[in-house]
C-alpha cells in the first residue's frame, strides 16, 4: 500500500514536473498541447514506476546503495506491493481484468439500452461513440491480457514445476504498467474522450479530441507490458522447466501460452509503433498517414492489423489451452493429437501474421492482395480445425464429468464453432464485400472472444479456483451461471448475425427502423446475460470466504498444480518435481505424470537466468 | 461400450445435416437485392451456408452423443479407455478438411473475386464524396450534382468513383451488396450494375450508409438512393441541371458587405449581389460543428476559382475581405460540401 502510495504520489508529481518543463522549453502553455501531453506522460510513468518499485528493486543496486531492509508484506497487502511471487501477479492480474470486465461489460448494457430502439434512447451520439470505444478497447485489454496474465503468471511455473517466473521483477514491473493504463483510459473522458473506436484509424485519430492522446499514451503502455510478460513467459517455459518435463511433456495450457508469448514479443509493438506515428501526427505534425503530406492513411490499416491480427491469436490460444485441458481432465481421458495439436498452435502463430490483409477487402487497397490474403486466411481454418479434432477426439468415449469448467468448456466448442464458421464468410472477398463493417462481423467477434476465449475465461476460474484460494466455489451457483451465460449470450448475438445481414451497419448511435426488431431481442438478452454475471461476482466473493476448504486435487487431475497444497505454499512444491510421462495419462492402469521427489534446495531456483 | 460407438453419431449427423440443409435452403433471409452484385454475393454466401451445415452438423453430433453416452453428475469411478490418437481419424479428418479449404478458396473465393474485382469497365462514371457527414454525388458525363439522393438508371454497369475531403468513410449500398471505403487523397473504384427499381422508401437496404466510423454523425451520414428506368433518369438529370442553373428570384439587392450563414449543412442562401470592382467584405457566420469555407467560382462547373476561404468548424463567426471581382455570373460554394444545397451564385454587377 505505501508502495502504491508512494508511486501515485511521484506519478502525479512527474505530470507536473514534465509538463511544466515541456511548457518552458517549448513555449507553450496550453493545457491541451499534445506533445507537451506526451512529455508529461513520461516523466508520470517514470515517477509511477520509480516510487511503485523499480527504485527498490533496481535502481538502488545500479547506484550502490545498500539494499533496503523492508519487512515484506503479508495478506492482502501483498496484492498492493510490488511483489514478485508469480501466483501473487497471477492473482493481481485476474482480479483487475476481471474487473475491468465487469466495467466495460456494464459499458456495453449502457450501448445496448441505447440501441434497443431506434432514434435517440438515453444518449446522444457523442456519448455513444466515446463509450463503444471505450468498451472495445477495455475487452481487447481483458482478451490480450486476462487469460494471458492472469493464468499466464499463476499456472505456467506449477505446470512446468518450476518455483516462479525466470525474470520474477520484470514480471511484478509488467503488472504494475497496467493501473497507468487504466488511468489514462479512465481519464480521458475529461480530456473529450476518443471516439474512433478501439481501431483509431486515422485521419480522424489525428483530428478528434484531446483525449485520443490519453488512449495513445495508454496503449503503448499496455504494449509495453505485453512484450515483457510475453518475454518472461518465453524463458520461463523454455529454461524452468521440471527434471523430466521435455516439451512433449508439457501441459497444453503451458503450450498454448507460450505460442500465444511468442507472437506477444514478435508483434505488439507495430501497434505501438503505429500509434505512435499517429501520437507524432498530432503533436508535432508529421504526415505519416496524411496525404496532404504525401503520407497514405491506408499505410496505418497495415501496420495496425499487422498486430491485431495475430492479437486475436494472442487472445483465443491460451483460450484453447483451457479448453482442451478442461475437457481431458473431465472426460477422463488423454488430450486426442497431442502433437498435432501442439503443431497446430505453432501453424497458427506463423499463418497468422500473414493475413492481417482480410481486414481490408474494402479499404481501397490494390486489387492484387484480394486473393493472396482471402487464400491465406481460409488456409489457417485447416490448424484451427485441428483443435476441434482434438476437443472432439477427447470427449469421445469419454467418461464427461459435467461440473463448471466442463459446462463452460463445452459451450465454448459450441460458440466458437458458429464463430469459427461465420469466420469464413468474412475471409471470402465477395461475401466480405457487403458483410464487412456489418453488425455480422460484431457478432463473428463476439462468438469467438466472447463465446470462444471469455467462455474459456470462466471455465478456467472455476476450474482453478480451489487451487487459487484454497475454496471451493458454489457448485449450483456454478452451473447456473454457465447455462444463464451460455443462453444470454446466444440470444444477444444470433439476432445481430441477422440484423448485419439485413444490412446494418455497426459503430453506429442509430439506426433505420427496419433494424429495430433483432435490435430489441439483442437488447433484452444483453441484459439477460449482464445480470448472469451478478450471480458469479456473488459466487466468487462468497466462496473465497465461506467455500469448503479446497483439497489439493479436487478433480483428481493430473498436471503438476495439482500436487501441491491448494493454494500452493511460496515456493510452489514441497518437493522437487520430476516428471516420467505425459500429463494425459489417462485410462492407464500404471500412467504418472510426475511425483514429488526429495526436497534438493540446491536445486531450487537453479537454471535462473540472472 | 456398444461394438459400433459410431453408428449413433452417424445416424445424429445425416439427421442435423438433412434438417439443417432444409432450413438454409427453406428459408430465405437475405434482404431484396437490387444489383447484378447482390446476386453474386448472396450466391456465394448461399454456397458456404450449405458447406457449413455438414460441418457444423458434425460437431454437434459428436458433442451431443459424447455427452449422451459419457456424463456423469458425479465423480467418474474410472477413467475412458487411453486414446491418444487415430491414425485413421486423424488423416480423414485432414483429407477432409483440406479439400474444403481448397474448395471454398476456389468457389466461392477466386471465383466470387473475378466477379466482383475483375474489371472496372462501364457503361456510366459516377463520382462519389463524403465529408463530415454528407455525400456528394456527381455526375460527371452528365453533368449534374446532386446531395438529396442518389438516382441511378436500371440495368447500366456503374462505376463508383469513391475519394473523401476529411476521414475515411464508407461507400456501402447494402441492396448492392457493394462497399469501398472512401480515402482522402486518393480515388477508389468499385462497380455495380442494378437490375431492379425501387427506392429507399420503400426499400431500407437501397441507401448510400456510410460504413466506416468517421466521428460525432457517423449513424446519420446516409443518402436515399433510388434505381430508375432510363428515361425518368435522363428527366431527372435534366431537372437537377435546371435546377442548378436558375437563377433564384429572390436575389438580395446590391451590397459590399455580405452575410452569409451555414447550418445543417447548407447555407442560408442561394444569391449574393455584389458591385464590380470594389473589394467586398463577407460574414460568414457557422452555426454548427462542421468545417465550412466559403469559396468563389467564375464558371458552372466550380473549376476556375477566383477565391478560396479559410476552412474553419463552428459555431465561429469570420470576418474576411474578397475580390475585386469583374462583373458576371460566378458561383459560391463551401469546397467541402460541393452539394447544391451549399452553393449559388455569386451575381457580380458593373456598380451603381
Amino acid at each position: 500500500m505505501k508502495r502504491v502510495a508512494r508511486g501515485l504520489g511521484l506519478g502525479i508529481a512527474g505530470w507536473l514536473i514534465g509538463l511544466n518543463l515541456a511548457a518552458v522549453i517549448r513555449g507553450t502553455q496550453h493545457v491541451n498541447d499534445q506533445a507537451n501531453i506526451g512529455i508529461a506522460y513520461v516523466f508520470a510513468l517514470s515517477g509511477w514506476l520509480l516510487g511503485v518499485g523499480v527504485w527498490d528493486a533496481w535502481v538502488r543496486g545500479w547506484l550502490g546503495l545498500k539494499p533496503k531492509a523492508e519487512e515484506p508484506d503479508e495478506g492482502w497487502r501483498r496484492y498492493f506491493s510490488f511483489c514478485t511471487d508469480h501466483k501473487v501477479i497471477g492473482i493481481q492480474y485476474l482480479v483487475t481484468f476481471v474487473i475491468v470486465f465487469l466495467i466495460a461489460g456494464l459499458l456495453a448494457m449502457f450501448m445496448r439500452w441505447e440501441l434497443m430502439s431506434a432514434g435517440e434512447t438515453i444518449m446522444n451520439k457523442a456519448t455513444f461513440n466515446e463509450i463503444m470505444s471505450l468498451h472495445g478497447i477495455l475487452m481487447i485489454s481483458v482478451a490480450v491480457a486476462g487469460v494471458l496474465g492472469g493464468f499466464g503468471n499463476y499456472l505456467v511455473p506449477l505446470q512446468i514445476g518450476a518455483d516462479d517466473m525466470a525474470f520474477p521483477r520484470l514480471n511484478a514491473l509488467s503488472y504494475w504498467l497496467i493501473p497507468p493504463v487504466a488511468i489514462m483510459l479512465l481519464l480521458a473522458p475529461l480530456a473529450g474522450g476518443f471516439d474512433s473506436g478501439w481501431t483509431a484509424y486515422p485521419p480522424l485519430s489525428e483530428t478528434n479530441d484531446v483525449g485520443q492522446v490519453f488512449f495513445i499514451l495508454a496503449i503503448i503502455t499496455f504494449g509495453l507490458s505485453s512484450i515483457l510478460g510475453g518475454l518472461n513467459l518465453l524463458t520461463t517455459v523454455t529454461t524452468m522447466r521440471a527434471k523430466g518435463m521435455k516439451w512433449s511433456r508439457l501441459p497444453i495450457f503451458t503450450w498454448s501460452v507460450f505460442s500465444a508469448s511468442i507472437l506477444s514479443v514478435l508483434i505488439t509493438q507495430f501497434f505501438a509503433a503505429s500509434l505512435l506515428m499517429v501520437f507524432l501526427g498530432r503533436a508535432i505534425g508529421m504526415g505519416f498517414f496524411d496525404a496532404a503530406k504525401g503520407g497514405d492513411p491506408i499505410l496505418y490499416q497495415h501496420l495496425f492489423w499487422f498486430y491485431s491480427h495475430p492479437a486475436v491469436y494472442i487472445m483465443i490460444l491460451p483460450g484453447f489451452g483451457i479448453l482442451l485441458e478442461v475437457l481431458s481432465h473431465f472426460s477422463r481421458k488423454p488430450l486426442f493429437a497431442y502433437k498435432l495439436t501442439v503443431g497446430a498452435f505453432l501453424a497458427i502463430v506463423v499463418l497468422s501474421v500473414v493475413v492481417w490483409a482480410h481486414h481490408m477487402f474494402t479499404s481501397g487497397m490494390s486489387n492484387t492482395l484480394h486473393g493472396p490474403f482471402m487464400i491465406l486466411t481460409e488456409a489457417i481454418s485447416v490448424p484451427t480445425g485441428i483443435i476441434f479434432l482434438s476437443a472432439l477426439g477427447t470427449i469421445w468415449r469419454g467418461k464427461l464429468w459435467l461440473k463448471t469448467p466442463m459446462l463452460f468448456a463445452l459451450a465454448m466448442v459450441f460458440n466458437f464453432l458458429i464463430g469459427g464458421i461465420t469466420g469464413i464468410f468474412l475471409a471470402d472477398v465477395a461475401t466480405d464485400m457487403n458483410l464487412q463493417d456489418t453488425y455480422f462481423v460484431v457478432a463473428h467477434f463476439h462468438y469467438t472472444i466472447m463465446g470462444g476465449e471469455i467462455f474459456a475465461f470462466f471455465a478456467g476460474i472455476y476450474y482453478w479456483y480451489p487451487k487459487v484460494t484454497g475454496r471451493m466455489y458454489n457448485e449450483a451457483m456454478g452451473k447456473i451461471h454457465a447455462i444463464w451465460m451460455f443462453i444470454g449470450f446466444n440470444a444477444v448475438f444470433i439476432p445481430l448475425f441477422y440484423v448485419g445481414v439485413q444490412g446494418m451497419n455497426r459503430r453506429v448511435a442509430d439506426y433505420p427502423l427496419a433494424y429495430e426488431r433483432g435490435n430489441l431481442v439483442a437488447s433484452i438478452s444483453a441484459f439477460v446475460l449482464g445480470c448472469s454475471f451478478l450471480l458469479f461476482t456473488w459466487n466468487m466473493i462468497w466462496s473465497r470466504f465461506k467455500g469448503e476448504k479446497a483439497p489439493s486435487n479436487p478433480w483428481n487431475a493430473t498436471t503438476l498444480e495439482w500436487m501441491t497444497e491448494s493454494p500452493p505454499p511460496e515456493h510452489n512444491f514441497e518437493g522437487t518435481p520430476v516428471v516420467h510421462d505425459s500429463p494425459y495419462v489417462y485410462g492407464l492402469e500404471d500412467g504418472l505424470h510426475a511425483e514429488l521427489g526429495e526436497q534438493e534446495p540446491e536445486l531450487v531456483g537453479a537454471g535462473r537466468p540472472e | 461400450m456398444s461394438k459400433r460407438p459410431w453408428l449413433a453419431p452417424a445416424i445424429l449427423w445425416v439427421v442435423l445435416t438433412g434438417l439443417g440443409l432444409w432450413l438454409v435452403t427453406t428459408f430465405s433471409f437475405y434482404p431484396p437485392r437490387f444489383a447484378h452484385e447482390a446476386n453474386v454475393s448472396d450466391d456465394a454466401f448461399q454456397l458456404l451456408l450449405i458447406l457449413a451445415v455438414p460441418v457444423f452438423a458434425f460437431v454437434i453430433a459428436m458433442m451431443i452423443s459424447s455427452l449422451i453416452s459419457g456424463k456423469t453428475a458425479s465423480e467418474p469411478s474410472e477413467d475412458g479407455p487411453y486414446l491418444p490418437g487415430n491414425q485413421t481419424a486423424v488423416g480423414v479428418w485432414m483429407v477432409i478438411t483440406v479439400s474444403l479449404t481448397i474448395l471454398i478458396i476456389i468457389n466461392p473465393g477466386l471465383v466470387g473475386l473475378a466477379h466482383m474485382r475483375g474489371s472496372d469497365e462501364a457503361d456510366m462514371v459516377v463520382e462519389i464524396s463524403g465529408a463530415k457527414w454528407a455525400w456528394t454525388v456527381k455526375y460527371p458525363e452528365q453533368g449534374a450534382i446532386a446531395s438529396k439522393e442518389m438516382v441511378l438508371p436500371v440495368h447500366k454497369r456503374i462505376r463508383f468513383e469513391v475519394t473523401s475531403k476529411d476521414v475515411i468513410h464508407s461507400f456501402w449500398i447494402p441492396g448492392f451488396r457493394i462497399k469501398i471505403d472512401a480515402v482522402p487523397g486518393k480515388t477508389t473504384v468499385t462497380t455495380a450494375t442494378p437490375d431492379k427499381t425501387g427506392s429507399y422508401e420503400t426499400e431500407v437496404g437501397l441507401r448510400l450508409q456510410c460504413a466506416e466510423l468517421c466521428g460525432l454523425n457517423h449513424a446519420s451520414m446516409m443518402m436515399p438512393v433510388r434505381v430508375v428506368e432510363e428515361a425518368e433518369f435522363e428527366s431527372w438529370i435534366a431537372k437537377t441541371r435546371e435546377e442548378a442553373s436558375k437563377l433564384p428570384e429572390d436575389c438580395p439587392t446590391l451590397s459590399d458587405n455580405v452575410k452569409i450563414s451555414a447550418f445543417n449543412i447548407a447555407f442560408d442562401t442561394k444569391c449574393l449581389v455584389v458591385p464590380a470592382g470594389k473589394p467586398i467584405k463577407v460574414t460568414f457566420d457557422n452555426k454548427e460543428a462542421i468545417p465550412h469555407n466559403f469559396s468563389i467560382y467564375s464558371d458552372p462547373e466550380y473549376e476556375n476559382s477566383l477565391s478560396k476561404g479559410e476552412i474553419f468548424s463552428g459555431p465561429a463567426e469570420r470576418s474576411f475581405t474578397i475580390g475585386p471581382f469583374e462583373a458576371g455570373d460566378d458561383r459560391f460554394q463551401c469546397d467541402l460540401h460541393p452539394i447544391p444545397a451549399m452553393r449559388g451564385f455569386f451575381v457580380v454587377r458593373e456598380g451603381a
